[in-house]
């Protein structure tokens, strides 16, 4: 799969030469109105799109890549407008076509595939209708021939039963699948241009990795060009054939995505790649690096460098005029005054940043914990039976994908839930509900949540926020609260002026940087983390998992982090348990779950990830079917149904015991450990990986 | 925007914080202009009513019985001779005062068991709910005249008929809204801090309420007026001699196609101070609960 990759871009660019371009979008500008500021959202945006070529997108949020996938479908938002250039659909201008020309087009020669599938689906009409619809109103079906040739498409799209799915509602079938619907729908009319808004960004790795497959195939067999936009790099470098990296409205950089990733030229570029985790480095990790600074003010532009004010490299000259686009290799450009750069070859700067030396003694113990939700359907076990334990001062961390009960986990230790079955305790006693939990014990147990935007009451000033549980739990004495919670924020690298803003006068990661604070305040033994980083961008995340280390290797508390991105469980934690439809499949260090031997979920899960490393060779391991509900009883091992490596009825039928590899690791499964060890590891990388 | 001097928390704060957020940002709407002028107009004249009425309500001009509208007399006289203009400005008193006061009791009931009943979910909720429902199943009017049967006609009486009445409609609406927010992750984070339900409930939940009880209140007012009006008009209201709006509809009525002034003035004042408080309303709504803007508009 990634070998056919390598050879396309240059078939692709032989195709671009000889015809027109699919999509040619030459000097756009485009301006959004607010009351009377106004705000250059998108400046001199220029890119071609052959046929058959997928061209990726990629910015930060805010940065405007949604903007040019609207106007290129010429369906900007009402107060915003292009100000100059030309959009070019095959040679014909878009922005001089009439309504209903447009509407010709649209759906029929150019397709898009929204981001979010479940709001994009009618939820009151059948999936295969929804398909059959677009037919009938651009070939004029009649309702027997659109359903037969929705029905087709479905099963393009690798649906399973096409005939039964067609008949099915949009919330009846999985995030995936309706993604899938939505591609079906895209493809049904064989358009010329598909434009793909984060298609699979609400999705888990697993799916995403089968989505990009379909999207790859539905590109090969249809000759679709595809503008894809992303903020994911992995998923450019695995699915895209050229590439446009676009910061605050600019194109800083563009190629073709083997050297792009390869040679990152702008300093965007190599600052967005730093800051990634690595998904396979040796036993040592380094620290990461975050981009400082935020996106400029787009309404108080200067004439300089708009990555200026966040470039190490800056220098004056940077300041005083904005740089023009600079060929640098065969088909790429960047937009930055020095190409090359004595790049300090930091790999030598390794050091172990994992939590250091955490205790040998127990702090929470988990002892077949069961969490069930009853529903009308039956019981939904949510966690089936699992026992586990986090030592003090250690960073344990939860993988699994969405749905397998690692929230719950989270929930059930800080006692916002109640468990079911079995019981935590905390350091030897029996903790409960956090309602029934002494004061103390509260104090010693935080979390931080998920999402930033929901984390801070939006009716409290941040000061409110921090100083609460400073009076709650008496911290400090009344006259000192002030001090303390500007000492806090400093921990979290904020200033004392956050004080007086309220939560919707500071950005995403502040807001998760305030959260954090918060759950220090008490000075816990214990913080439960719950994918604080997963709904931020890149640059804020790395920045946020190196305070998360600074912190804990300052306060030696332990921390239970909970993802998907197993590559960031790899750089932050000591010990990961892998968890699959409420019960653990493998437990280990992150090395050991780097190597074989893997448990099949494992490997699979590995195989997904979308690696932005050059040189990295990955296994493709993909899992087929749906995750099986919690609510029929699953008997056997969790995994059978989708497991590629089933050995037979005893899958069906015995729960696997857990087997112990070497002291910390262990697996549950009934393959025997010498077959499990025998295979192939994922990764295998050729030479040293360059940046 | 800038916040210097917000450091310690309350309802004045918030609510002004509130509205310095996003004062600057209201899109005044013709709604709203009129619902604020008609409001207003009534309240002022409420408020001074004794001083401004151009006769004395309760004085009977004798040798102006049931007389057409006048320079003299602007709305004319009833059988009586009293001004009717006086009157009328008088019952905008009396109705107001009626209205408000059992909008606000309604509305402190409502917050009270809507934010508990939503907070707590699960059983409880499900028991507050199914009382809550018996208390809506009855006809409003029906309900009233329950109440004041019991308790007598008087004036406090219809205050605290109107306010148990509207009390359930108030719980539901804050409930709703009550259950998108103690869903929202802050209120899990003070319940991970260890805070006590009553903080929960009325310092983390209660001030992103705000903006859904004051337009919930401000058409509640408007049912209120109307209530009032037809608790008068029944004879359940204030008892006579106090003007009312109702009352005066329904003690005029037996002459009204010889002399409909005296019937249709009250019921003017009743159509306009219900239509101002349903702008006003709608005003508030479109600038405090409105998600996101009627047309595709992008943020920036």
């Amino acid at each position: 799969m990634k070998n056919e990759n390598s050879t396309s871009p240059e078939d692709t660019a032989r195709n671009a030469s000889t015809k027109t371009p699919v999509l040619s979008v030459s000097g756009v500008d485009i301006t959004y109105y607010s009351g009377a500021v106004k705000f250059p959202a998108i400046r001199d945006i220029s890119f071609e799109i052959g046929a058959g070529e997928a061209f990726g997108l990629v910015g930060e949020s805010g940065s405007g890549k949604s903007t040019v996938a609207y106007a290129v479908m010429q369906y900007l938002a009402s107060n915003g407008e292009i100000d100059s250039g030309d959009i070019a659909f095959s040679g014909a201008n878009l922005m001089k076509m009439s309504r209903k020309e447009l509407l010709g087009l649209r759906g029929l020669k150019i397709s898009m595939v929204p981001q979010d599938p479940l709001t994009s689906l009618n939820p009151s009409h059948r999936v295969g209708d929804q398909v059959a619809e677009i037919l009938k109103i651009h070939y004029k079906l009649n309702r027997d021939e659109a359903h037969k040739r929705a029905v087709a498409m479905l099963g393009q799209v690798h649906l399973p039963a096409p005939e039964l799915t067609a008949l099915k509602y949009p919330h009846q079938i999985s995030g995936g699948q309706q993604q899938r619907v939505l591609i079906a729908m895209a493809f049904c009319t064989n358009p010329e241009l598909l434009i793909m808004d984060e298609p699979t960004t609400g999705l888990d790795v697993t799916t995403q990795a089968r989505i990009l497959d379909l999207i790859r195939e539905m590109k090969l067999k249809h000759k679709t060009a595809i503008l894809y936009i992303t903020h994911d790099l992995g998923v450019v470098k695995n699915l895209c054939d050229r590439v446009a990296i676009i910061y605050a409205g600019e194109i800083v950089e563009e190629g073709d995505v083997a050297s792009l990733f390869k040679s990152p030229a702008h300093p965007y570029t190599q600052g967005l790649l730093k800051c990634i985790p690595k998904t396979y480095t040796h036993k040592t990790q380094k620290k990461l690096d975050a981009i400082e600074g935020f996106l400029p003010n787009l309404a108080d532009l200067k004439p300089a460098c708009i990555f200026a004010p966040r470039c190490t490299f800056a220098q004056e000259q940077c300041h005083q005029q904005a740089p023009s686009f600079i060929a640098c290799g065969e088909n790429r450009r960047t937009k930055c005054y020095f190409t090359e750069f004595d790049a300090p070859d930091d790999a030598e700067e390794y050091e172990n940043l994992r939590a250091s030396s955490p205790s040998k003694r127990v702090l929470v113990k988990a002892d077949r914990l069961k969490k069930v939700y009853p529903t009308k359907r039956g019981d939904l076990r949510a966690v089936d039976d699992t026992s586990f334990e986090c030592k003090r001062g250690e960073i344990l961390g939860i993988v699994g994908e969405s749905g397998c009960g690692k929230t719950t986990m989270a929930r059930c230790i800080v006692g916002l839930e109640d468990v079911s079955d079995g019981e935590i305790s905390y350091d030897g006693n029996k903790i409960g509900m956090v309602r029934k939990r002494s004061k103390e014990m509260r104090r010693k147990i935080q979390m931080v949540f998920q999402n930033p935007e929901a984390t801070l009451n939006p009716q409290k000033t941040i000061e409110e926020i921090i100083t609460r549980p400073l009076a709650l739990y008496k911290i400090v004495p009344k006259a000192k609260r002030h001090q303390k919670a500007v000492e806090l924020l400093e921990t979290v690298n904020l200033t004392e002026r956050y004080l007086s803003r309220y939560p919707h006068e500071i950005s995403g990661g502040e807001k998760q940087r305030v959260g954090i604070a918060r759950a220090f305040a008490t000075e816990p033994e214990l913080i439960i983390l719950d994918e604080p980083i997963s709904s931020l961008d890149v640059s804020v995340q790395a920045g946020i998992l190196n305070l998360l280390i600074d912190l804990q290797r300052k306060h030696h508390i332990a921390y239970i982090f909970i993802g998907h991105n197993l590559s960031v469980i790899r750089h932050l934690c000591n010990r990961v348990m892998v968890v699959y439809v409420g019960r653990i499949c493998e437990v280990g260090t992150p090395d050991d779950l780097f190597e074989p031997p893997y448990h099949p979920y494992t490997e699979a899960l590995l195989s997904a990830i979308p690696v932005v490393e050059p040189n990295i060779e990955q296994k493709e391991i993909r899992l087929q079917g749906i995750m099986p509900n919690a609510i029929d009883p699953i008997p056997g091992c969790a995994f059978h149904t989708r497991c590629p490596r089933k050995i037979g009825d005893v899958c069906e039928k015995n729960a696997p015991a857990e087997v112990e590899v070497k002291p910390g690791h262990h697996i549950a499964c009934h393959i025997p450990l010498e077959e499990l060890a025998a295979v192939n590891p994922v990764f295998k990388y050729g030479r040293r990986y360059v940046f | 925007m800038s916040k210097n001097d917000s450091t310690q928390s309350g309802f004045k704060e918030t609510i002004s914080g509130f509205l310095k957020n996003r004062l600057s940002k209201i899109n005044f709407t013709a709604n709203l202009i009129i619902g604020v002028v008609l409001l207003l107009g009534f309240v002022f004249i409420g408020i001074f009513a004794p001083y401004i009425t151009p006769h004395d309500s309760e004085e009977m001009y004798y040798e102006h019985l049931k007389e057409m509208p006048s320079a003299e007399f602007l709305l004319g006289t009833d059988r009586y001779g009293r001004d009717i203009l006086s009157r009328v400005m008088m019952g905008t008193r009396t109705t107001l005062l009626i209205a408000s006061t059992s909008t606000l009791i309604a509305l402190f009931l409502g917050i009270i068991f809507g934010a508990t009943s939503a907070y707590f979910g699960g059983r409880t909720d499900n028991i507050m709910m199914r009382i809550n429902d018996i208390f809506m199943s009855f006809p409003t009017l029906i309900f009233a005249m329950l109440v004041i049967g019991v308790l007598g006609p008087s004036m406090v009486n219809g205050i605290i008929a109107i306010g148990i009445i509207y009390a359930p409609r108030v719980t539901r609406v804050v409930r709703s809204q009550a259950l998108n927010i103690v869903h929202m992750e802050y209120i899990d984070a003070a319940k991970v801090g260890g805070e006590s339900s009553f903080y929960i409930i009325f310092r983390e939940m209660l001030p992103n309420l705000w903006p859904t009880i004051i337009v919930e209140g401000s058409i509640r007012l408007g049912y209120a007026i109307l209530l009032t009006a037809g608790l008068g008009y029944i004879g359940l209201g204030p008892p006579p001699p106090t003007p009312d709006w109702g009352l005066m509809a329904y003690s005029e009525r037996t002459y009204m196609f010889e002399t409909p002034w005296p019937v249709f003035a009250p019921c003017l004042a009743i159509v306009i101070a219900v239509i101002g408080v349903n702008l006003f309303g709608e005003g508030l709504k479109d600038i405090l609960l409105a998600k996101g803007s009627r047309k595709k508009e992008a943020k920036v």
